[in-house]
């Protein structure tokens, strides 16, 4: 049986089964993306105990292999939101303020709507970086952790969830159990302060890649 | 998915995603970074002896409760408190199977008197019957006129002299005002001296004693009287011997009465038993009842003392005893120059005489008593 090509669904539920090919396929498949994003949603100061978060998201995942029903969520998404209640348990025993509803706040304005052009720029290609054009990433990149840093802990998830996971607003909103408008107005603010965080780094590129 | 389809058109107002912080993001230190090795294997191994286990076990059970098993006998007997039938059903199987492996191979007794069962086996109670038919048989004008029911046999087997203790047990009897019926078979020996010609006179006191047992002794005189008379029947046939010899020449009998036809318990238990074990120096013989009737018989004359306690002598000074003679399980004498020591030993016997436990009667011989037993004795030696 060829495991590599299964969703991560049929996966799950094969491995539910018995088979513990199928869990190695799955493991490697996200392992990557799961580890960066328990690593980015503790953020700089909880980064030691990003491998025993991660670790600890795994063995929830064994462990509830048998509670995973296809169909409500990708397995991603679910994954995704049980890393989020592992790292949440470890910012609340860190001692770290952790702010999951409030501070949004729908009429205001995020100032900037998404600019169609910056992702007609991305699109294109046109951000593709340049030889003189890595550097300048690997500084901006480097920026945005900091950035991510200091975001608010609910509004950095669905940031990250939105990015790293392709989580639509409704997905976000079903595994963290909240509103969809409230998901919606965490990632416009999100996004806002990390423009402005990022708004040297982004500028520069859009001068330097000629857009817009 | 909020990831435009065509990625020219109009950008839709749920996304807000930027081009540009997903590329920040792409480059951000720990874009590559990867869990630890450890880690993985961990993760790894825990998965995998998860996976395992699910397949030890059943399939299904990861959403179905786990079944109760039960012990097997649940499923005939019922659970606890909630028996049903076949337990009891079982349980009286189990009863009767054990009474029948209990009673296998023996004979079903027949329904008979509590007394008679007392007096032996069941093999003496068929001999007893025989012996009952019998003598039913046999003719006896006197039989006629007399008033037990039950055609009492000659008392020709009462012309055997009296039991050593009668005197003795009579007077104890009465000194110790013990029931009617123990006070019946007291006296029934001094009753039967005095219908008799044996030498034992009757005294007052015997006659007391015998007026009184004779009231009570009347309702058990049919089964008595079935009891003696196998014991009068065997010893009218002896013939030879002294004692034997002596009663025939008596008077016709007296009427059975109740003291006589008690005596009869012990009669029937020699006759049972019709073997007479004569011990001496440590050298033990067995001779027929039939020929030590005369020694019986002037043992049975003698006038014994109190009671005493049996004495554990009897069996280890040897040196003070000639004989030994007893008749098997019922009585025992211990002929020594001076004295005769009695013991009963059935328990018929010793309630006759008052005696308890190990308890023996003494009665003391002249030289010339045990010249006598000497020659009887002697007599039974050559005896072939």
């Amino acid at each position: 049986m060829n495991w590599t090509e299964m969703p991560d669904d049929e996966l799950m539920l094969a491995y539910a089964a018995g088979q513990g090919a199928a869990f190695e396929v799955l493991y490697k498949r996200h392992e990557g993306a799961l580890f960066r994003f328990v690593r980015r949603v503790l953020g700089h100061a909880l980064a030691a105990q990003a491998d025993e978060a991660f670790q600890d998201t795994w063995m929830k995942i064994i462990a509830a292999r048998a509670s995973f029903v296809p169909g409500t969520a990708r397995w991603k998404t679910w994954a995704f939101a049980v890393a989020h209640n592992t790292c949440l348990d470890r910012l609340r025993k860190s001692g770290r303020e952790v702010v999951l509803t409030g501070g949004e706040d729908d009429t205001c304005a995020v100032g900037d709507r998404p600019d169609p052009l910056d992702w007609l720029q991305a699109e294109l290609g046109h951000t593709s970086p340049s030889s003189e054009d890595t550097a300048h990433w690997r500084a901006a990149g480097q920026q945005l952790m900091h950035c991510l840093d200091q975001l608010p802990h609910a509004q950095r998830v669905v940031f990250l969830m939105h990015h790293e996971d392709d989580c639509t607003l409704q997905e976000m909103a079903a595994v963290l159990q909240i509103a969809a408008e409230a998901a919606k107005s965490r990632l416009r603010y999100a996004m806002a302060k990390l423009r402005g965080c990022m708004a040297a780094y982004l500028d520069g590129f859009q001068l330097s890649g000629g857009a817009a | 998915m909020t990831t435009p389809s065509h990625p020219q058109g109009p950008t839709p107002p749920e996304n807000l995603r930027d081009a540009r912080l997903a590329h920040a993001l792409q480059h951000m230190p720990d874009a590559h970074m990867q869990p630890s090795p450890q880690t993985r294997s961990a993760v790894l191994q825990e998965a995998l002896r998860a996976a395992s286990a699910a397949i030890n076990t059943a399939p299904t059970p990861l959403r179905s409760p786990p079944a109760v098993t039960n012990p097997w006998w649940h499923g005939w007997l019922g659970q606890p408190g909630h028996r049903v039938p076949w337990s009891a059903a079982f349980a009286s199987l189990a009863v009767v199977g054990f009474i029948t492996v209990l009673w296998h191979g023996k004979d079903v007794p027949d329904a008979a008197p509590e007394r008679a069962l007392e007096s032996g086996t069941v093999a003496q109670r068929k001999i007893e019957a025989d012996a009952s038919t019998d003598t039913a048989n046999v003719p006896n004008a006197s039989m006629a006129g007399r008033k037990v029911a039950a055609s009492p046999p000659p008392i020709a087997p009462l012309t055997l002299p009296p039991p050593p203790s009668a005197a003795v047990a009579a007077t104890t009897a009465a000194k110790q005002a013990a029931p009617a019926e123990a006070l019946a078979d007291a006296a029934a020996p001094a009753t039967t001296t005095a219908n008799t010609a044996a030498p034992a006179p009757a005294s007052a006191a015997e006659a007391n004693t015998d007026s009184r047992a004779d009231s009570v002794s009347k309702a058990k005189s049919a089964e008595l009287s079935k009891v003696a008379r196998p014991q009068a029947r065997e010893v009218v046939a002896l013939g030879e011997s002294a004692g034997a010899r002596a009663v025939a020449s008596a008077a016709p009998p007296a009427p059975p009465s109740a003291p006589a036809l008690a005596a009869a318990p012990a009669m029937t238990q020699s006759y049972a038993s019709p073997t007479v074990t004569i011990a001496q120096s440590n050298v033990k013989r067995s001779v027929p009842l039939e020929q030590a009737q005369a020694l019986l018989s002037l043992l049975r004359g003698l006038t014994y003392g109190t009671t005493s306690a049996w004495p554990k002598r009897l069996e280890s000074d040897a040196n003070r005893t000639d004989w030994v003679v007893e008749i098997s399980g019922q009585e025992r004498w211990m002929i020594a120059p001076g004295n005769v020591r009695y013991q009963p030993l059935s328990a018929r016997a010793k309630g006759a005489l008052a005696v308890t436990g190990d308890g023996v009667l003494t009665s003391d011989i002249t030289s010339a008593q045990y010249a006598q037993l000497q020659r009887l004795v002697a007599e039974l030696k050559v005896q072939p």
